[in-house]
């Protein structure tokens, strides 16, 4: 460092030392003996670790400011790594003169001499303890709605288990059937339930006594029930919404038959009614059961995903560990496997990296890798007549190993890629909300950030499906390719 | 049974084909009710430049769907915040439809059956929070989206507005007091 730099500044330390600024600023210095003192400091500083005056801390170690000589010394161990002697947003827990501890944030530049050797170091400490107890706060309560959808689940299926006493027509409750499937299925007891309802206005019809037994404008409601029955395919739109349409149906035929004096119209036909109308209700409650459940392994995931994110700047990072690139993607399959199956969507792994193997934070890349599956699975559409897959498959390309996942189904616009938006937290994209699926946009911003702290990056092609396909057209299926780009630590080969 | 007129219904609604659905049940099964549901505000628009609607209803927090300009609004979202609207497009496609020609803020063709007697808001946002951009469109009904709602409430809200625009053809009743309506 040059001296004339030195010395200017250090008067522009003292200018800010009486300043009352909202961050701690401090130099620290080495004695004769090589030892680190502060040397300089602001007041915020000092009373940031529980000092009255400036005085009181200039000439005692930084070494007194950490919690042990352990965390001194990874300090300046992650220091020295910084070849540019620059070291930003380092967390750390600190104590006070009193022993409490205090987190902070420390951005760090080394100070060197004339002949650059360094002298010592200049910082900035920010005390962000309430915003640590903050994401604290947030990761047990998120931990805890996690907890609350496991006990949802597990009701979901108690309630299953009992409702299906007779048979579900729509498989195991982890499956979430297609509004299509849905529709075809519901066409044989819809129809039941229209020609019993059409046999009670056939019976009262011929004998105009029989309707004044019916309250209000109950008798209308039956006819229109009976009508709305034959025509709820062309009435109804959306395949989706026709289910509970045929529950509503079915529960105000119930109602009204409930409310009818006894011995007026014949038992066999209230009974008949009666009984089909139940199974168009018990099998609608049943589909929602599936939706929930499908649902729920959803937001499951959003939620974990979240936590994750939220808490990941407090959460002792665990050591770098060399894992085989095979491992990483059987694992996140495994992890996926539940969720793949609700959709009824096949997983198929194929690794070409002969053995490779990464060096990673096993966590996080591990759930790097399950955002992008999760997302290639959610936004998956069935082809016709074949059963809809996602591909997890990996590469060597130079030092670095790809991790693809593709899938088929809903498109991502050109311009949200290439603006890089879809990256963005919280960035929902404009396809997002294909057939009301669920996102939080945490999923690609989390997967990038872990691949950008492993030396790599995420990468996304979206294309038609088709050959030829108009790639303006958001209508059509597309095929998506997320490929995940690592430096590659070992070729085993 | 003597069929009366069928009224048509567009409901602007993302949540209308699963968590809503058992509202929107009640308004299929009755067959004075034509019942159209959009899921996004690119949907809501083909639907209102392609058909009339004897009452539209309207959720404020609408994804854009595929139509690039609703997309860059709902992208900037943020920095609208200042102006008020936030994240909520139904409220911009309500200025976009019913607003004043400065405040549209998506130039359309908006077709002439269009008029703030035939819409109604349905979403969670409390009225007092939108209560100074409904009275500048002239849209006098409300409904809080909130959970243990009857199945009957999409319905009711839908011949509320129905029975006004019966009673009042002209629609010049000057914002009248109704049970969805909190004002």
């Amino acid at each position: 460092m040059i001296m004339s730099d030195a010395v200017k500044r250090s008067q522009l330390f003292d200018a800010l030392a009486d300043y009352p600024l909202p961050a701690g600023i401090y130099i620290i210095r080495r004695d004769d003996d090589g030892q680190e003192f502060i040397a300089q400091c602001n007041l915020e500083f000092a009373r940031m670790f529980g000092y009255d005056s400036i005085e009181e801390v200039v000439g005692i170690s930084p070494l007194e400011l950490h919690r042990n000589h352990e965390d001194y010394q990874t300090f300046i161990s992650e220091f020295v790594k910084h070849e540019d002697g620059l070291m930003r947003h380092y967390t750390e827990t600190l104590r006070t003169r009193d022993g409490l501890p205090i987190m902070v944030e420390l951005h760090v530049r080394a100070d060197l001499d004339e002949h650059g050797h360094p002298i010592g170091r200049t910082g900035i400490v920010l005390d962000i303890s309430d915003f640590e107890q903050l994401l604290k706060d947030i990761g047990q309560i998120l931990h805890h709605f996690t907890s609350t959808m496991t006990g949802f689940e597990e009701r979901l299926h108690a309630l299953h288990d009992h409702l299906t006493t007779l048979p579900d027509p729509f498989g195991d409750l982890s499956r979430l059937p297609e509004a299509v499937q849905v529709d075809q299925i519901m066409d044989k007891p819809a129809a039941e339930l229209q020609s019993a309802v059409a046999k009670l206005v056939d019976e009262v019809e011929t004998d105009e006594r029989k309707r004044t037994v019916f309250r209000d404008d109950d008798w209308e409601t039956i006819v229109e029930q009976n009508l709305f029955l034959q025509v709820y395919k062309d009435h109804v739109d959306q395949a989706e919404s026709r289910p509970p349409a045929l529950r509503e149906s079915a529960r105000n035929i119930i109602n009204i038959c409930r409310a009818l004096p006894r011995g007026y119209i014949s038992n066999e036909t209230l009974r008949l009614v009666n009984s089909r109308a139940a199974e168009v209700e018990r099998l609608v409650c049943l589909l929602d059961l599936h939706l929930t459940a499908g649902r729920l392994l959803e937001l499951d995931h959003e939620v974990h995903m979240l936590r994750e994110v939220a808490l990941d700047n407090i959460r002792h990072k665990e050591a770098p560990v060399e894992i085989s690139v095979d491992e990483l993607m059987t694992t996140a399959q495994r992890y996926m496997q539940d969720f793949a199956a609700s959709r009824d969507i096949e997983l198929k792994v194929r690794d070409r990296t002969k053995k490779a193997t990464v060096i990673v934070n096993r966590r996080d890349m591990m759930r790097a890798i399950q955002n992008l599956l999760h997302n290639a699975i959610k936004y998956s559409w069935s082809k016709r007549g074949e059963k809809p897959w996602v591909e997890i498959r990996s590469k060597l390309d130079g030092r670095f190993v790809i991790i693809e996942i593709e899938n088929y189904g809903v498109p991502i616009p050109r311009h949200e890629i290439e603006s890089g938006l879809i990256f963005n937290l919280g960035s929902r994209g404009k396809m997002s909300g294909d057939r009301s699926r669920l996102g939080t946009g945490i999923g690609l911003y989390d997967s990038q950030r872990v691949a950008s702290q492993h030396g790599g990056v995420v990468e996304i092609r979206s294309s038609p499906a088709r050959m030829n396909g108009d790639p303006d057209d958001l209508d059509q299926p597309f095929v998506t390719v997320a490929s995940l780009r690592i430096p590659v630590a070992v070729r085993g080969y | 049974m003597t069929m009366t007129k069928m009224y048509k219904i567009l409901w602007i609604e993302d949540d209308a084909l699963f968590d809503l659905n058992s509202l929107a049940a009640a308004v299929h099964t009755s067959l004075k009710y034509k019942l159209v549901i959009a899921r996004n505000v690119t949907e809501a628009v083909d639907h209102i430049l392609r058909s009339e609607y004897d009452v539209v209803i309207v959720d404020m927090r609408l994804p854009p769907g595929t139509d690039d300009r609703w997309a860059t609004l709902f992208l900037n979202a943020r920095a609208e915040v200042e102006k008020n609207f936030g994240n909520k497009l139904g409220l911009q496609l309500l200025y976009t439809l019913l607003g004043p020609e400065q405040d549209r803020v998506i130039k359309l063709p908006v077709p002439s059956w269009v008029n703030p007697n035939r819409f109604a808001v349905f979403t969670v946002e409390e009225y007092t929070t939108l209560e100074r951009h409904l009275t500048k469109l002239g849209v006098q009904f409300h409904v809080k989206k909130k959970a243990g709602l009857s199945r009957r409430t999409l319905r009711d809200l839908i011949d509320q507005v129905i029975d006004q625009n019966t009673s009042n053809p002209n629609g010049t009743n000057g914002g009248s007091s109704n049970g969805s309506s909190p004002h």
